[in-house]
C-alpha cells in the first residue's frame, strides 16, 4: 500500500498542502473583511479563464492560465461594478449573477469545445484532480534528489509552491497595510495607505490562490479551505498573530490528512474504491471548524487573557 | 502671527449628484478649541472629509497651516465617528494606537522602541495605560473613544480633527474626554470638532463654525454663537434656553 | 411538438415553464431580501442529503428512478445547512458571510465525497446524480413534472397570497410585526420557499445554477418596474420563458447541461433589459 508513495501520492499531498496554504493566507483577510463569499465568486470566475487559456495555450502553458484566470477575475469584478451601478443589486446579487454567470459560461465552453478532454471536464471543475498528478520518476526518497527524476514532477505542484511563496511574499510584505485598511478603512485612507490598490491586491490573491487550487480541488471545494481554517483559529484566539499561525496549521492538517484519509481510509474499510481527496479535505476543514466552535464555546464563562468573568 | 490652522475660501463640494455644501469661506484659529455645528444633513461630515482630502472639491482652495492639501495631509490627525469600526476584531490596545504611526512607518521601517515609547505615552496621556493588552470588545465607549484618541495623538499631527467625538458616550466620559481634548490644547494642538450638542459649546470650545451647507458665521463663541445666528442656521427660533444668552 | 422534440422533453419543457415561473416569483423577494448568496449556501447544502437519498432508496430497493426520497434528503440536508449557519452565527464572533461559505463547501464537499464514493461501489443506477449538480432535461418522468408543477403552484400561490405581509417585512420587520405578522414567521416562510425551490430546481437547473434562478429574473424584472406586484409577475413570466428557451436549446444540443444554458439566456435578458430601460432613460 506505501510502496507507491513516491509514484501516487507525494505530489497530491504536497500539491493540496501549498494550495490550501494559499487559500488560507488568503482567507484569513477575507475572513476579517467579512468577505468570505468574495473566495465562492472568485473560483467560480477563475473557470471560463481557465478553459479559455486552455484553449489558447493548451497544456503547455500552466502559467498563462494565471493570465487568463486573472483577466476572468478583473473581468467578473468589473461585471459586479456594472450590475451594481446599473440594475438595483446589492454586493450578494451582484455576486451571486456574476458566480453563476461565468460558470455556466465555463461549463458550456468545456462542452462545446473540448468535450470529454482528459485534463479538463466538468468533473474537474466541481472537485479537482487531485489523484491524477502521478509522479512518474518517483521512486524513492532519493529520487526528490535526483535532477532527472525531478524533470517529471508535475507542473502543478511547482505552480502551487510558487504560488504560496508569492502570496505569502505579497502579505508579509504588505501586511500593516492590509490590517489597518481592514480595521479602518477611512483612517487607512488618511494615513496615506492606497485602499483601493489593497483591495484589489487581495481580490488577485485570491485569484492566485484558486487558480493554483483548481487542479486540487476545483471551484468550489476551495472556498473550505480559504473559510474554515481561518474561522477555526479566529474563535479559538484574539491575536492576529496566532489567528494566521493557527490557520494555517489547520489548514494543513485538513490537507495531508484529507489526502490520506481518501486514500487509504476506504481501502481499510473494505472497500476497494476511493473517495474525492478533495472533499475529504474540504470535510476535515469543517470538522475541525465545528471542534473550535465547540470547544472556545466552553471556554467563554472565564477569560484566559484577563482572568476576569465575561 | 500665527498661521491660520484652516483656511477655506468658497468652497463648494458636489457629494452624490447634490450639492452638499456651497461657496464656504471660513478660518480656524490656530491652537484653538474650534466647534462646527450645524443641523443633519448641514455638510458637517462632508467638509470634514474634503478637508482629509477623502473627496475632492468642486470649487474652492483649503489650506492648512499655510501648506496645500498635498502637504498638510502630514499634519492633520483625525478621530472618526464610533460606529464605523468593527469592535470584534482581534487587536488590542496596544495595537489600535500603534496603527496611528503606520502612516509614518510605511510597509517597511521597522517598529523601534522609540515608537513603543510614543505608544505608551500617548495612551498616558488619555489615562489608558494600563489597558494596553486589553482587547478592545472589551472596553467601554468612553474607554474606546479615548483609545481613537490616542491614535490620533500618538501621530504628534498639529491639528487634531473629530467628528463627533461624544456620541453615545456617558457624561463622566464626556468629561474625561474634554479634559484631555484642553490638555492636548495646551501642548499647543489646533483642535477641530463636529459637535451636536449646542448647550456646551460655549463650556468646551474658544470658536465656532456655523454650518447648514454655507457657512453662517464662524469666529470666537462670544462673538458668534448668538441666537440669531443659531435661529438662522437652524432654520428655527426660541432656541433661548440653549444659548443661555437673550 | 412531441415529434419534434420528443416526449421527455416535452415533459421537461412544462416542468420547467412552471418551476422558471415561481421562482421567478419567490426569486422577487429573495432578491429585495438580499438574501441571494443565502439560497447560493442552501443549495450547495443539498448535496449530501442528496446522496444519502439515493443510498436509502437502493437500500429499500425502490424503483431506481424514484426522485421523492432523493429530493426528500436533499431538503433535509439544506435544513441542517440553515440550522448550522443560525449556530455559528449565534454562537461565534463569525459574520454571516463565513458562516453560508462554510456551510456552502463543507456540505458541498462531504456531498462530493459521498458521491464518488457511491460512484466506485455502485453499479450503475447512480448515474443520473450527477445531473442534479448542473441540471439535465434528460429522463424527465411524467410523476416529476406532476411534482414539480404542482409544488410550483403552491409556491406561486403562496407568493401571492402572503405578497403584502412579505413585503412589509422585508422593509420593515417592525411594522410587519405590529400589522399582525411576526418577524420569525414570514422570514421562515420566505426560507421554506427558498428551500423548496431549490428542492425542485435541482433536477432541472441543477444545485450550483438554482441561485441564478432566484436572482436574474429578479432582478430584470426590477429594471421594468417600480411595484411589487408587477416585479413579482415580471419575474416570473422571465423566469418561465428563460427556463423553457433553455431546455429546449439543451434537448437540441444533448451535451450542453440545461441549467448552464438556462442562466446564460437569463443573463442575455438581463444585458438587453439594462440597455433598453437606460437608453429609454427610465431607469428607476
Amino acid at each position: 500500500m506505501f510502496d507507491d508513495f513516491f509514484l501516487i501520492s507525494l505530489v497530491p499531498i504536497l500539491t493540496g498542502l501549498f494550495s490550501a496554504l494559499s487559500c488560507t493566507l488568503v482567507g484569513n483577510i477575507l475572513v476579517l473583511r467579512k468577505q468570505a463569499m468574495l473566495s465562492d465568486t472568485i473560483s467560480h470566475v477563475v473557470l471560463p479563464g481557465i478553459v479559455i487559456s486552455f484553449l489558447i495555450f493548451g497544456n503547455l502553458g500552466p502559467y498563462f492560465m494565471l493570465v487568463g484566470a486573472g483577466i476572468a477575475g478583473l473581468t467578473a469584478v468589473g461585471t459586479i461594478v456594472v450590475l451594481r451601478t446599473y440594475t438595483s443589486m446589492d454586493n450578494s446579487a451582484a455576486m451571486a449573477t456574476t458566480l453563476s454567470v461565468f460558470f455556466a459560461a465555463g461549463v458550456l465552453m468545456i462542452e462545446l469545445t473540448l468535450g470529454g478532454n482528459v485534463h479538463l471536464d466538468v468533473e474537474h471543475a466541481l472537485y479537482g484532480n487531485l489523484e491524477s498528478l502521478i509522479w512518474i520518476d518517483g521512486k524513492s526518497l532519493m529520487s526528490i534528489f535526483d535532477p532527472a527524476a525531478r524533470q517529471t514532477i508535475p507542473v502543478e505542484l511547482t505552480r502551487a509552491i510558487i504560488g504560496f511563496v508569492l502570496i505569502a511574499s505579497v502579505m508579509l510584505v504588505f501586511y500593516r497595510f492590509l490590517i489597518v485598511s481592514t480595521f479602518d478603512q477611512t483612517f487607512a485612507e488618511i494615513s496615506g495607505v492606497p485602499v483601493g490598490i489593497v483591495s484589489a491586491s487581495v481580490a488577485l490573491a485570491a485569484t492566485l490562490a484558486a487558480v493554483i487550487s483548481f487542479d486540487a480541488v476545483g471551484s468550489i471545494i476551495v472556498v473550505a479551505m480559504f473559510v474554515c481554517p481561518p474561522a477555526a483559529a479566529r474563535v479559538l484566539t484574539h491575536s492576529l498573530r496566532d489567528q494566521f499561525c493557527l490557520s494555517l496549521l489547520f489548514s494543513a492538517l485538513s490537507a495531508v490528512l484529507g489526502y490520506a484519509v481518501a486514500g487509504y481510509f476506504p481501502i481499510l474499510v473494505g472497500f476497494e474504491t476511493s473517495i474525492s481527496a478533495a472533499g475529504t479535505i474540504a470535510t476535515l476543514s469543517g470538522v475541525i471548524l465545528a471542534c473550535a466552535i465547540l470547544y472556545s464555546k466552553r471556554q467563554r464563562s472565564y477569560d484566559f487573557l484577563d482572568g476576569h468573568q465575561t | 502671527m500665527t498661521v491660520d490652522a484652516i483656511s477655506a475660501t468658497e468652497l463648494t463640494v458636489d457629494y452624490d449628484g447634490v450639492t452638499a455644501i456651497k461657496d464656504v469661506d471660513f478660518t480656524v484659529r490656530a491652537e484653538k478649541l474650534t466647534a462646527i455645528v450645524g443641523p443633519n444633513g448641514a455638510g458637517k461630515s462632508t467638509l470634514i472629509k474634503a478637508l482629509l482630502g477623502l473627496i475632492p472639491t468642486s470649487t474652492g482652495i483649503i489650506s492648512c497651516f499655510g501648506a496645500s492639501p498635498k502637504q498638510y495631509r502630514k499634519n492633520i490627525s483625525y478621530v472618526p465617528q464610533r460606529a464605523q469600526i468593527d469592535w470584534e476584531f482581534p487587536v488590542n490596545v496596544f495595537d489600535v494606537v500603534s496603527m496611528g504611526l503606520y502612516g509614518e512607518l510605511g510597509l517597511l521601517r521597522r517598529f523601534s522602541s522609540a515608537h513603543k515609547n510614543r505608544v505608551h505615552s500617548a495612551l498616558s496621556d488619555v489615562d489608558m495605560a494600563d489597558f494596553a493588552a486589553r482587547q478592545i470588545s472589551q472596553l467601554s465607549g468612553g474607554q474606546q473613544q479615548r483609545v481613537f484618541l490616542a491614535r490620533s495623538i500618538v501621530q504628534d499631527a498639529e491639528l487634531i480633527l473629530l467628528d463627533e467625538p461624544f456620541g453615545g458616550i456617558d457624561a463622566k466620559s464626556e468629561t474625561v474626554i474634554v479634559d484631555i481634548l484642553r490638555r492636548q490644547n495646551q501642548n499647543g494642538k489646533s483642535i477641530v470638532a463636529v459637535h451636536h450638542d449646542l448647550s456646551t459649546v460655549k463650556d468646551y470650545f474658544d470658536d465656532v463654525i456655523l454650518l447648514n451647507k454655507t457657512v453662517t458665521a464662524f469666529g470666537p463663541v462670544n462673538n458668534v454663537f448668538t441666537k440669531a445666528n443659531i435661529e438662522k442656521t437652524y432654520g428655527v427660533s426660541n432656541l433661548d434656553f440653549l444659548t443661555g444668552c437673550g | 411538438m412531441t415529434e419534434l422534440i420528443g416526449y421527455n422533453t416535452a415533459l421537461a419543457l412544462v416542468g420547467a415553464l412552471l418551476f422558471g415561473f415561481s421562482s421567478g416569483h419567490v426569486g422577487a423577494f429573495v432578491y429585495l431580501r438580499k438574501a441571494s448568496l443565502l439560497s447560493d449556501s442552501l443549495a450547495h447544502a443539498t448535496l449530501p442529503g442528496l446522496i444519502i437519498g439515493f443510498l436509502v432508496s437502493t437500500f429499500l430497493g425502490m424503483e431506481e428512478k424514484n426522485s421523492w426520497v432523493l429530493l426528500l434528503g436533499a431538503g433535509a440536508s439544506a435544513l441542517l445547512g440553515v440550522v448550522v449557519i443560525q449556530w455559528i452565527t449565534a454562537r461565534t464572533k463569525l459574520g454571516f458571510d463565513t458562516a453560508i461559505a462554510a456551510v456552502l463547501s463543507v456540505f458541498f464537499g462531504s456531498g462530493i465525497v459521498l458521491l464518488t464514493g457511491v460512484q466506485s461501489v455502485s453499479v450503475g443506477q447512480q448515474a443520473g446524480l450527477e445531473d442534479y449538480i448542473l441540471g439535465s432535461v434528460s429522463g424527465m418522468l411524467l410523476q416529476d413534472v406532476f411534482f414539480i408543477g404542482l409544488v410550483s403552484i403552491i409556491c406561486s400561490a403562496a407568493v401571492v397570497v402572503y405578497r403584502r405581509p412579505l413585503t412589509a417585512f422585508i422593509f420593515d420587520p417592525v411594522l410587519s410585526e405590529l400589522a399582525g405578522y411576526a418577524q420569525h414567521r414570514m422570514s421562515f416562510l420566505l426560507s421554506l420557499l427558498t428551500l423548496v425551490i431549490t428542492i425542485i430546481g435541482l433536477k432541472i437547473v441543477g444545485l450550483i445554477l438554482v441561485v441564478a434562478m432566484l436572482t436574474i429574473p429578479a432582478a430584470t424584472a426590477r429594471l421594468w418596474s417600480t411595484c411589487v406586484w408587477s416585479m413579482s409577475s415580471l419575474s416570473a413570466l422571465f423566469g418561465s420563458a428563460s427556463a423553457g428557451i433553455g431546455v429546449i436549446i439543451s434537448a437540441l444540443l444533448p451535451n450542453l447541461p440545461s441549467g448552464a444554458v438556462i442562466v446564460v439566456i437569463m443573463f442575455i435578458a438581463l444585458g438587453l433589459s439594462i440597455v433598453v430601460t437606460h437608453l429609454r432613460g427610465s431607469n428607476v
